[in-house]
């Protein structure tokens, strides 16, 4: 299946505006973040050394914000559109 | 009004709009760039899920302060220091409930809405806010 992984600020000079990601089915939000990464400091710049998502990073389903448990256990489907914020700083 | 825009925010007009004969104040927050030895900053927004959380929002402060409109205006694109990057009008029917849901709402659009900024200098060397 397909998915669309977009970025905005930092993360966009570092993953680009918008990506396509092949996978099986049944792949979770983190597994397809995982395959985002090859390189270590792009690895580094999603993943704590123990491989669970940066709590300061925030991911998004089809618009939908998603919890720390669900970028684990939440099942994508072909089409879907995963976005990652960094901090944000308006105002 | 909720916007996000590039242009630069006529705020005597905003507040003319956004006034009505119910109100007895109307708070408003300009947020300005502030020059910390750089030159500019650069807004960017993921405009379609800013609009719909500065919409919920307002919502928000509406219903918590018991305002009678919201306005909020954020601008996007390269911005030099001195400019407006954002106004928020707040009006209400007494000062008190149009003062905490202006501050209600600046603090969430700092907490959650997703719109970034990087400095620039004079240099052109630039650097994300995290």
């Amino acid at each position: 299946m397909r998915i669309t992984i977009r970025s905005f600020a930092r993360f966009r000079e570092i993953f680009g505006t918008e990506k396509l990601i092949e996978t099986d089915s049944f792949a979770s939000p983190k597994t397809v973040l995982s395959l985002l990464c090859k390189e270590k400091e792009c690895r580094d710049t999603l993943f704590t050394p123990d491989g669970t998502l940066h709590p300061h990073i925030t991911i998004t389903l089809n618009g939908r914000r998603l919890s720390t448990g669900e970028t684990d256990e939440t099942t994508l489907a072909d089409g879907d559109t995963l976005v990652i914020y960094p901090p944000v700083s308006g105002g | 009004m909720i916007s996000i825009q590039k242009d630069d925010i006529d705020i005597g007009a905003l507040i003319q709009q956004s006034r009505n004969t119910h109100m007895g104040a109307q708070v408003v927050f300009v947020g300005t760039v502030r020059d910390d030895g750089i030159e500019a900053i650069e807004f960017e927004a993921d405009r379609t899920t800013a609009i719909a959380d500065l919409t919920t929002i307002a919502a928000e402060a509406t219903e918590k302060h018991g305002l009678i409109s919201v306005d909020i205006i954020h601008r996007d694109g390269l911005l030099q220091t001195g400019e407006t990057i954002l106004v928020i009008i707040a009006g209400s029917a007494h000062r008190e409930e149009g003062f905490a849901g202006c501050r209600y709402i600046i603090e969430e659009i700092k907490r959650y809405v997703p719109i970034w900024k990087k400095d620039i200098t004079a240099s052109g060397d630039s650097r994300w806010h995290d």
